[in-house]
């Protein structure tokens, strides 16, 4: 089945392309057409993932292009990493097309919807499929077109339509880095295939120099799509999108991206110690950053935000420890209980038609299913056992824990409590309390099994994805994900440490009480805490400043870059037009009469000359083309006396 | 005699296509068909092409060269001259231009053109550029009746005289230095010369070869006239310069760089790499400003201007190719992002990026393939401009000039905010009525001062008090279809050079090694 | 025989001044008159580095009747613009056209 892998991404492109020429009564079925092929998808990807765990693998590759010497080739690969994924991706695809017909019925542009979410599920299976780094870059670029097409999707709202724009320019930045890193490797080695590219660079071919540069800046593209600091201040903007929109890409597949680029390149990250350092030390800064973060936020799917960054920081952490199965592992939980959290609370949001924590509560006795469900995503991802979210948060700590720098894994520590606090804050002030907005609260019901369903087989996933990766089967999904990488590749699977372990639990345990003693059982007022802390609390409510900081700089930087260049016709080329004419005048004086003897020999030479001159003075502005000629010879000679004396 | 002729076949039949347009016209102005007559030129052109690349060689005392980059170069300006025509079908019938004059004049500058690309003899690439510039200048000021189209045309002239003597200048002083004019042999003089960073006149002749062609190109600092031009001159005349004046401009620049002036590398590679950056920076930084669609393209072409002379500062077989890659993706992007303006100003009276407003709705093919014009220029995958981009980084960075593509893709970045300027009018700003005027047929011509006069208020505002002093021909017939047809070309091509490159690249790199 | 040194002085000379008249003038006659002084230059230099240092060689003599060719045709169609502008105002000051700018 390995080798019908391809047919998985082929299916939403089919469905995308039909959708876009079909005219007419089938145009009406887009819902419809998007969902049967994503099911299509995942029923071959559960077939493809079989197989490979029985240890076949596929490729195919031809080529693409030749430049000069150098051969672009193109081509799919499926080993473990991609097949696992792969799944995911279809699976949460899947169950989002599903929750959309309900969510998304009679919205405005609800064909377009489907489309896009085709085109999406295409690039994003595109870009687990591909064997080189270039087509990874064209499908890197893909998923961020689709994101900033649904972000917006709503554009009417201006909010909605920068947000969009933030995000693509923020990633952006990001792929900058990474297109150079990408370069890098092929300039170094003429060559962007993946198996190519890690064999050259464990025989040694590359410098330790050149390998921690391009991993680095492949990180940068990382960085800038996994939403981690400082480029993270796009994802809580990019919650503008629809909620299952938030679930699909801003939770589980497309912000994961950027960790399955560093995993899917870790025999070039394992190589240079410099580049997991950073790695793991910005995935476990932004983990903690963002949970801090999360705990003041009142909008139910901003918290979810920070909480998906902060839970990416979990994996870089991971992956930056040096283990890539800790990485990978929480990769696959994280994606089943924020996919789950993010569409119950779409079904909240739908019942109660706002996203403010404060005008929830007592929710629970009228959304029993949303609330059960939320409620084990819940305690997944707070981490408690035999949850997934515990199993592969404990083989994080436990990389931070046997890694050089153990400081990360008190820091990974302190973020697990804070996680396990502000999803119980979040939990109790949705669902349980009085009913703030009683209005509100009557009203809410749930939405039938179009939305249930999903949440259901997510909440399944969320519970017991993590058996597969459990310590009682002997680690199944360690010995699987191994064969990602080439042999030889240092993979740290780290001893396991009952220590570790029990803190992780106390940390999950300790976050849940606490959180729970204050809003549910009233140890402190709500308003007491935040008189204590006045400042730590305006910190966080402003999430650090960092968008205000980002806001000034970029803002006041733009608009001295334009003041510059403003002023550089303003009084550069004005200057030099001023001086021109002033030189006239005199020149004009000292030839006497220019003009007579020259060119017309006709009249008031010096009187015109002088008239000219001063004219030219007050010439203080483009749209004349005197002043661009002055400006074209200046320049012309300009040049050649610098070259003259640089001789 | 007969086959001596052969070599200039293609330039021929755009001479005699030229003339036929011009004989035809004459007498009466309302001769049917005159514009697909004038789109035969080219494309003759085009089957000529096809005989002339069985017979590479020197022709005519050297003066002639028939080898892959001529080649090359010949179908682009052909290509180039027959989307123009397609382009301006629409736009004559609705302006008050004489037909006849614009396409004979549109022949003749692609003529000048492919001679620029065909000859390694700077004589010839002197006419062939002035045959270019003269018929541009008149083309520029086509609308007699508008005083920006005529400011547009003095203000080009002006500069463009000006320039072409400081290159003649040039030239001279080349030809002083090393008895020739012939790019071979300036080359083999040159490589004999000892002190070249320190010949006087070399510098000289060098920078103000440089300045001649550089103008052309519109490289900063000597850029300040293609905003004016840009916004003052006929729509697909702005098309026109564009692609095809920038694209035979980049043809002589490479053949003079590269055949003639390879020995005094030293001397043009630095500053042409400080122009690069400055040109690019400069040129996204202004557009951002830009409240006028025209004006806006002028500064997004200075841009790409110093992308594509990147690759020449790199000077690289590789880096050559990436050019001519560029070159041919910039063609069909630019082609089409003002097949759609002219279909929008065609509706709405308006230049301003403001009458893009609510297109999503009105026209979503035009909006979604602008859409995609704008991703290719700004270089985002699967599109032509992102491979040729690719293709630019990439020898630049093989060539360790690392710092130069990281200027481009930050620059890049840069250039979305622009385009996206016009994405959002089109998706996010609601829905505008069509024109009064345009409803009724489009009698009336679009007064562009007073829309620049109030570029804040609507476009329909601002047209409200239309010029009805004049009574040029109506338009009757409601001929889009001809922009459509461009709009898709460009689209397919654009399409397919970002999806299967390879026979393009194998194409370019054949062409860049000047043989 | 005059040194090429003085003709290329010369030239460069009726370069420069040309350069200025075209630079300063905002007549627009003067400015082509100014041009045309220019390519007068370039055509001494043709003329004068093809008797100097190759003669018999007809090069450069080729090439100054190519620009005196290239420079009337120029000079025709600038009258020509020129005229369209004198239609539209009163007198043809260059600087009285710039509503395109910025």
């Amino acid at each position: 089945m390995a080798q019908w892998a391809w047919l998985v991404a082929l299916f939403p492109l089919l469905a995308f392309a039909l959708m876009e020429v079909a005219p007419g009564r089938l145009r009406l079925r887009r819902d419809t057409l998007g969902t049967v092929a994503v099911a299509a998808s995942f029923v071959v990807s559960l077939a493809v993932l079989v197989d490979v765990w029985a240890g076949a693998r596929a490729a195919a590759s031809w080529q693409w292009a030749q430049v000069g010497p150098v051969q672009i080739p193109m081509g799919w690969q499926v080993d473990p990493l991609s097949a696992v994924m792969l799944v995911v991706v279809n699976l949460v695809s899947l169950m989002v097309h599903v929750f959309s017909l309900s969510y998304m019925e009679g919205d405005v542009r609800y064909g377009r919807y489907y489309a896009i979410l085709s085109l999406f599920t295409f690039s994003m299976l595109g870009l687990l499929l591909v064997d080189n780094f270039l087509g990874l870059f064209i499908f890197w670029e893909l998923v961020g077109l689709c994101s900033f097409v649904l972000i917006g999707h709503w554009y009417e709202e201006k909010a909605n339509s920068n947000a969009a724009m933030k995000a693509f320019l923020t990633t952006r930045v990001g792929d900058v880095a990474m297109l150079i890193g990408i370069l890098v490797l092929f300039a170094h080695l003429g060559t962007l295939k993946y198996g190519d590219i890690w064999s050259a660079a464990q025989s040694g071919q590359l410098s330790l120099d050149v390998i921690t540069t391009a991993s680095l800046l492949l990180f940068g593209g990382a960085i800038g799509k996994s939403a981690q600091f400082p480029l993270h201040v796009w994802l809580p903007d990019a919650m503008a999108g629809p909620t299952p929109v938030s679930a699909l890409i801003h939770a589980a597949t497309m912000v994961a991206a950027g960790v399955y680029l560093v995993a899917r390149a870790f025999p070039l990250f394992s190589l240079s110690p410099t580049a997991l350092y950073w790695v793991a030390v910005t995935g476990g800064f932004t983990a903690i950053f963002a949970a801090t973060i999360a705990v003041v936020q009142d909008d139910i799917k901003k918290v979810l935000a920070y909480s998906t960054i902060s839970q990416l920081g979990y994996m870089f952490l991971g992956l930056g420890a040096g283990s890539l199965v800790a990485g990978s592992f929480h990769l696959v939980t994280q994606a089943f209980f924020k996919s789950l959290l993010f569409l119950a609370a779409g079904s909240v949001i739908h019942a109660v038609h706002t996203q403010n924590l404060h005008e929830m509560g007592g929710l629970y006795p009228r959304m029993k299913w949303t609330a059960w469900t939320w409620m084990i995503g819940a305690l997944s991802m707070a981490g408690i056992p035999p949850l997934a979210g515990f199993w592969s948060k404990d083989e994080v700590l436990l990389a931070a824990y046997r890694s050089p720098y153990p400081i990360l894994f008190w820091l990974a520590l302190v973020a697990a409590f804070l996680t396990a606090f502000y999803i119980t804050r979040a939990t109790w002030l949705a669902f349980f309390g009085t009913a703030r907005d009683e209005q509100r609260a009557r009203h809410a019901h749930e939405s039938g099994w179009r939305m249930q369903l999903p949440l259901g087989v997510l909440a399944l996933l969320a519970a017991g994805a993590g058996l597969l990766g459990a310590s009682w089967f002997g680690h199944p999904f360690t010995h699987f994900i191994a064969g990602s990488v080439p042999a030889g590749t240092h993979l740290a699977e780290p001893e396991p440490a009952g220590l570790v372990q029990g803190l992780a639990l106390l940390a999950a345990v300790a976050g849940i009480a606490v959180a729970g003693g204050i809003y549910g059982g009233g140890w402190v007022s709500r308003a007491s805490l935040i008189r204590a802390g006045r400042p730590l609390y305006v910190l966080l409510k402003r999430k650090y400043f960092v968008d205000e900081l980002y806001g000034w700089v970029f803002v006041k930087g733009t608009v001295a870059l334009s003041w510059l260049t403003g002023a550089f016709d303003r009084y550069i080329v004005d200057g030099i037009v001023n001086a021109v004419g002033w030189l006239g005048v005199q020149l004009a004086y000292a030839t006497g009469d220019f003009d007579q003897a020259v060119i017309d020999g006709a009249v008031n030479g010096v009187g015109q000359a002088v008239e000219g001159g001063g004219r030219l003075l007050r010439r203080a502005q483009t749209g004349y083309v005197s002043t661009y000629l002055v400006t074209l010879a200046t320049a012309v000679v300009a040049v050649l006396i610098l070259l003259v004396l640089r001789r | 005699m007969a086959t001596s002729l052969l070599p200039l076949l293609p330039q021929l039949l755009l001479v005699l296509f030229a003339l036929a347009v011009l004989l035809y016209d004459l007498g009466n102005e309302d001769r049917p068909g005159l514009g697909s007559l004038a789109m035969l030129g080219p494309l003759a052109a085009l089957l000529g092409l096809g005989i002339v690349a069985g017979h590479p060689g020197e022709y005519w005392g050297r003066m002639l060269k028939v080898d892959s980059f001529s080649l090359f170069f010949q179908l682009l300006t052909y290509a180039g001259t027959f989307l123009v025509i397609l382009l301006s079908r629409d736009y004559v019938e609705r302006q008050p231009i004489h037909r006849g004059e614009f396409y004979t004049l549109i022949l003749l500058a692609g003529v000048g053109m492919s001679v620029m690309a065909s000859s390694a003899e700077l004589l010839m690439i002197y006419v062939g550029l002035e045959l270019m510039s003269l018929s541009s200048y008149a083309l520029v000021g086509m609308i007699k009746r508008q005083d920006q189209s005529i400011e547009a045309a003095l203000k080009y002239y002006l500069m463009g005289a000006v320039t072409s003597a400081i290159l003649l200048f040039g030239i001279s002083l080349l030809f002083g230095i090393t008895g020739t004019t012939y790019l071979p042999d300036i080359a083999s003089a040159l490589a004999l010369t000892k002190d070249i960073q320190g010949n006087l006149l070399l510098i000289a002749a060098v920078v103000f070869v440089l300045a001649g062609f550089g103008f052309k190109v519109s490289l900063v600092p000597l850029h300040m006239w293609t905003p004016d031009v840009y916004q003052g001159a006929p729509t697909p005349i702005t098309a026109f310069l564009a692609v095809g004046s920038k694209a035979a401009a980049f043809a002589g620049f490479i053949r003079l760089l590269a055949t003639g002036l390879p020995a005094a590398v030293s001397l043009w590679q630095p500053l042409l790499a400080l122009v690069a950056v400055v040109t690019m920076t400069y040129g996204n930084m202004t557009a951002l400003a830009q409240t006028n669609m025209k004006r806006m393209m002028g500064y997004s072409s200075i841009a790409q201007a110093g992308y594509i002379l990147t690759g020449l500062v790199v000077f690289t077989p590789d880096s050559l190719a990436a050019t001519l890659y560029y070159l041919l993706a910039y063609l069909f992007m630019n082609i089409g992002v003002f097949a759609c303006l002219i279909w929008v100003a065609n509706q709405q009276e308006s230049e301003e990026i403001a009458a893009f407003r609510g297109l999503g709705q009105r026209a979503p093919f035009y909006a979604v393939s602008l859409a995609i014009f704008f991703l290719s220029l700004v270089g985002i995958p699967p599109t032509g401009g992102f491979m040729g981009k690719f293709y630019l980084f990439f020898a630049a960075v093989q060539s360790h000039y690392v710092w130069l593509a990281v200027v481009m893709v930050i620059n890049s970045v840069i250039s979305l905010a622009y385009y996206y300027g016009v994405v959002r009018q089109m998706w996010l700003e609601p829905c505008l009525p069509a024109a009064p005027g345009a409803a009724a047929g489009g009698t009336s011509r679009w007064s562009m001062p007073a829309a620049r006069a109030s570029t804040s208020t609507p476009p329909a505002a601002a047209s409200s008090t239309p010029e009805k002093a004049q009574s040029w021909p109506e338009p009757t017939k409601p001929a889009s279809l001809a922009l459509g047809v461009a709009v898709v070309i460009s689209l397919l091509l654009v399409l397919l050079l970002g999806l299967y490159p390879q026979p393009f690249f194998e194409w370019v790199g054949k062409a860049a090694l000047l043989g | 025989m005059i040194p090429l040194g003085y003709i290329l002085g010369f030239s460069a000379l009726l370069f420069g001044l040309g350069l200025y008249g075209a630079l300063t003038r905002r007549n627009a006659i003067r400015m082509v008159m100014s041009i045309e002084l220019m390519l007068n230059a370039v055509n001494v230099n043709f003329l004068a580095f093809s008797r100097y240092l190759n003669p018999g060689d007809p090069r450069g003599s080729i090439w100054a009747i190519f620009v005196m060719t290239v420079a009337a045709a120029e000079v025709a169609l600038g009258l020509a613009i020129i005229l369209m502008l004198s239609r539209r105002q009163d007198d043809i000051d260059v600087d009285k056209v710039h509503s395109l700018q910025g």
